[in-house]
């Protein structure tokens, strides 16, 4: 992985047509300001996170269900 | 209105039981309208029915009854999509998967879906906290319940 040392204002250009500059920075945070071409698709990385996680969600069939009720039963039953 | 479910077959249903997502849930940004249907007569269990799509639907739980201490800070831009900023009024679920056991199964506390119980307007959100993740398994939590 490549690591580079940036300042406030200062840019690093990926293939020529995408330019990142470091627009601020905070104590615990950097604001990125993206300069690139409408067709490049930027997502924060917990936002790729949710919609693989949702997606795994979406993708249960039908037998899910009686899974977790038997979870839940199997649970109630160690309790009672 | 009547929609095909993956679960309960054919439903009917009545407008005003939508719930509406107007950004759609993360992935699926292009579905809205979903239909809640309960598993079990109390609420810690439910299904999240897409009515646009038979196959899209999730698993949801009630996060309180897996986590009582759960603490989902809204973003004041949630609130405005919500139309609401009264914490009374948000209801919390989570998504969750589930594979053959507790161990291998998830829920997703990183993620709860919020919903305005007035409006039925509803929002999913990615927390800030550190402390909850996207998929935290489910027997973390068996055993916490009375």
């Amino acid at each position: 992985m490549l690591v580079l040392q940036r300042k406030k204002g200062e840019a690093i250009v990926i293939s020529d047509d995408i330019t990142i500059t470091v627009a601020d920075i905070g104590s615990d945070c950097v604001r990125l300001a993206i300069d690139a071409p409408r067709d490049i698709r930027i997502l924060r990385s917990e936002l790729a996170e949710a919609a693989r996680a949702n997606q795994e969600a979406a993708a249960m069939d039908g037998s899910a269900v009686e899974k977790l009720k038997n979870m839940f039963k199997n649970q109630k039953d160690k309790t009672d | 209105m009547k929609a095909d479910t993956m679960y309960f077959g054919i439903l009917e249903f009545s407008e005003k039981e939508l719930i509406r997502f107007e950004e759609g849930l993360f992935g699926f940004e292009n579905r809205k309208d979903f239909l809640p249907v309960a598993f079990e007569e109390e609420d810690t269990i439910l299904c999240l029915q897409s009515i646009e799509d038979r196959d899209l639907s999730f698993i949801l739980m009630n996060p309180f009854r897996l986590l009582p201490d759960y603490n989902p800070v809204l973003q004041p831009g949630d609130y405005e999509k919500l139309g609401t900023d009264k914490e009374e009024l948000i209801s919390f679920y989570v998504i969750s998967v589930i594979r053959s056991t507790p161990e291998e199964s998830t829920v997703n506390l990183k993620c709860p879906v919020a919903v305005n119980s007035e409006t039925r307007k509803a929002v999913q959100v990615i927390l800030e906290s550190k402390e909850y993740g996207f998929r935290h398994s489910l027997s973390e939590f068996t055993g916490k319940e009375e």
